[in-house]
């Protein structure tokens, strides 16, 4: 069975367990390196970044706080999400992650479709590189000045207000409310329209282009932090790169480094959701492999590369 | 200059070096399809013939339109003699492929089209060398950079340009479908390349014989060579296997009927296991692995596989090339490279310099011969890989 094969039913399935898995009794705690929306009803597990906004295990608390016993549970999750962070590393973004899966459906349905991927220039990609950076600060920032400064607690969970994934994964428990502004005051009418206005524009942008939303994504970017010491790694044989852009082409996430990279064994890339699809695409044996903890989890093969444009059929 | 006379000797030529092909001890029935095309010279399947000059031009697009894609011959000494007046220090490819067209009467003076992509100076302008008619020639600007997107979007509208070109001249719509048809095609065809390639590294096959079958590529329709070498490799057996020291032979490109550096490596005790040439190990680009299904996807992924996986020294930054083979001497344990260089190729003379101080400083030997069709230099050729075979 072939690769991407495989990742589709077990982001599928991923999906389907996430999703629905609560109502059939599964609780996977708070601390999910993915966006398991917490506001899906009957959802089996709860995104991290929820938990690291919030009042109970997050940031959203006053400095005093920190010295209480407050401080040992809010590590308690971190410390659970770091070492889902670290077993799986980015796994979680190309495998499992329900809104990951959901983007890489609405892209099928473009290829079906046959209109182009919109295509950035790579200057446009390198710019847009820090912005989930940004995002993250400005997601810990609020909640700290709500704790500390007093901001306005109707701007409580800053980034879930406004992420795509709250009125959107809902939809899948037959929930439409999050479409609707709440008028309670003009805080959260403004964060109302920004967010639908942000849910409008990313649902056009995961049309026109893979894991759109993965570009801008404070996950991925907390989880990056992780890179060095997750075990999941991605060694690239260098000599043996012939530099034909399969790699390049196929990045869902538009990552050029594994390709360019001339010197370095290890590619795995702050931006690089692990889908693996950059290993299955290389057409050269063995020169891109994932590795996970130092044993060779798949490799790069000639007759698996050809294999995959031999059908000759459309999607 | 009398055009039968010169292809009569065209022919004699081809008629020694197959007779010579066919006395070898481990020449065998299955091996005869590809001494036929090459003797024919292009396999008329009914399609119109388009003429490539360089291996970077898309094989894919000229399928999906109807034409036969058809690489031009310039390997015959004979054909260099009718091109007497180009300038001297022409390289012997462009000499002879010049003959071809001033003597030889298809494909190459049939052929509704020919692609001239822009690599060396020699190529560029061999259509007007040639005086061939602007109508039938089709030049595609190669960017000679690709590490910059600029380079790559240059080219992807060169392989635009050349998508159109050929709606216009086959009368047909752009598909998609016979796209996809086209690049599985192909992509079989370099499937059972690396079976072959891999059959070569065991030794089951001679380098003689690899450089024949690549070189018949392109010179009948794609479903055919690729269905004959397949049935090769299953078929066919080595009456013996050579003890010769394996060696890696980089370079100029080596086309039939000239095989004057393979016997001579052969003579010399050596057996060439592994090469980077243009004409063998390297006449099919690769896969052009995509997600994106639409046109611009499809002739995305085309462009990208022609340019950014070609080795040809053509381009400014062609640092993957010595990697890569240093890679390919480590994989099969090779201890040595012999550069084949023509003279008058200069890209390749350029590019040596630097290959040279990488494969040394990695420890390999290392040995350059300068030379072109003609055999008054084999035997000084002949005593120096015989040296450099004690070295191995």
């Amino acid at each position: 069975m072939k690769l991407h094969w495989i990742r589709f039913w077990v982001q599928a399935g991923s999906f389907f367990l996430l999703t629905y898995g609560g109502r059939l009794g599964l609780k996977l705690g708070h601390c999910l390196p993915c966006f398991s929306c917490p506001y899906v009803s009957g959802c089996a597990g709860h995104c991290y970044l929820m938990a690291l906004q919030g009042p109970f295990w997050g940031t959203q608390v006053s400095l005093a706080a920190l010295g209480e016993k407050y401080c040992l549970s809010a590590l308690g999750m971190f410390a659970g999400f770091a070492l889902l962070t670290v077993i799986f590393s980015k796994t979680w973004c190309g495998w499992i992650c329900p809104f990951g899966t959901l983007q890489d459906w609405i892209g099928s349905l473009r290829r079906k479709l046959g209109i182009r991927e919109a295509e950035f220039s790579w200057k446009l990609t390198d710019r847009l590189k820090p912005v989930k950076y940004l995002l993250l600060f400005f997601l810990l920032l609020i909640p700290l000045l709500i704790g500390n400064a007093g901001l306005h607690s109707d701007f409580e969970l800053p980034f879930c207000q406004l992420c795509p994934a709250k009125p959107l994964m809902p939809v899948f428990a037959g929930k439409f409310t999050y479409f609707l502004l709440d008028l309670t005051n003009p805080v959260t009418v403004v964060m109302g329209i920004i967010s639908l206005s942000l849910t409008a524009f990313f649902l056009v942008g995961m049309f026109f282009r893979d894991r759109f939303f993965c570009l801008f994504c404070p996950l991925l970017a907390l989880m990056s932090l992780f890179d060095r010491v997750g075990l999941i790694r991605f060694r690239k044989k260098v000599d043996a790169c012939l530099g034909c852009g399969n790699c390049r082409r196929v990045c869902p996430v538009e990552v050029r480094e594994v390709h360019d990279e001339k010197e370095k064994a290890d590619v795995l890339q702050p931006e690089c959701i692990s889908c693996f699809r950059c290993v299955e695409a290389c057409p050269q044996d063995n020169a891109l492999s994932v590795r996970w903890l130092n044993r060779s989890l798949f490799s790069s093969a000639r007759e698996r590369a050809g294999k995959l444009v031999e059908k000759g059929k459309l999607p | 200059m009398n055009i039968e006379t010169e292809n009569r000797k065209l022919r004699t030529e081809y008629d020694a070096e197959l007779a010579s092909l066919r006395g070898r001890d481990d020449y065998s029935g299955e091996l005869e399809y590809f001494l036929q095309v090459l003797a024919g010279g292009g396999r008329n399947t009914g399609k119109p013939f388009a003429g490539l000059a360089c291996v970077q031009v898309p094989l894919e697009l000229f399928d999906a339109f109807g034409f036969q894609p058809f690489r031009m011959r310039c390997g015959s000494p004979a054909m260099c003699r009718p091109a007497g007046d180009l300038p001297a220090l022409a390289c012997p490819v462009i000499k002879s492929c010049a003959g071809y067209f001033k003597c030889g009467e298809a494909p190459e003076k049939t052929c509704s089209l020919s692609v001239f992509p822009t690599t060396c100076d020699w190529t560029v302008k061999l259509p007007e060398l040639l005086q061939l008619k602007t109508d039938e020639v089709h030049f595609m600007e190669l960017p000679h950079l690709r590490k910059h997107e600029r380079g790559l979007k240059r080219w992807l509208e060169e392989v635009y340009e050349l998508k159109k070109l050929l709606e216009e001249k086959s009368g047909k719509k752009f598909s998609r479908r016979r796209l996809l048809a086209s690049i599985s095609k192909y992509a079989q065809a370099w499937g059972t390349l690396g079976r072959l390639i891999e059959a070569r590294r065991q030794r089951k096959i001679s380098g003689v014989w690899f450089v024949v079958i690549a070189n018949a590529f392109l010179q009948d329709t794609v479903e055919s060579w690729t269905e004959k070498v397949a049935a090769l490799l299953d078929n066919y057996t080595r009456p013996r296997i050579s003890g010769h020291p394996g060696v890696f032979l980089a370079g100029s490109p080596i086309s039939f009927p000239n095989l004057k550096i393979m016997r001579l490596l052969e003579n010399a005790g050596m057996e060439v296991v592994a090469d980077e040439l243009c004409t063998s190990e390297r006449v099919l680009a690769g896969v052009p692995v995509c997600d994106d299904f639409s046109e611009s996807g499809l002739l995305r992924a085309l462009a990208e596989k022609y340019q950014s996986a070609c080795h040809c020294p053509t381009f400014a930054d062609n640092d993957r090339r010595v990697k890569n083979v240093l890679d390919t001497m480590r994989t099969h344990r090779l201890k040595g490279i012999v550069y084949h260089l023509l003279k008058g190729c200069h890209p390749y003379d350029i590019e040596s310099l630097q290959f040279e101080k990488e494969i040394r400083k990695n420890g390999f030997h290392f040995i350059k011969i300068e030379t072109d069709y003609s055999p008054e230099d084999e035997k000084q050729i002949l005593v120096r890989l015989e040296a450099f075979r004690e070295l191995l």
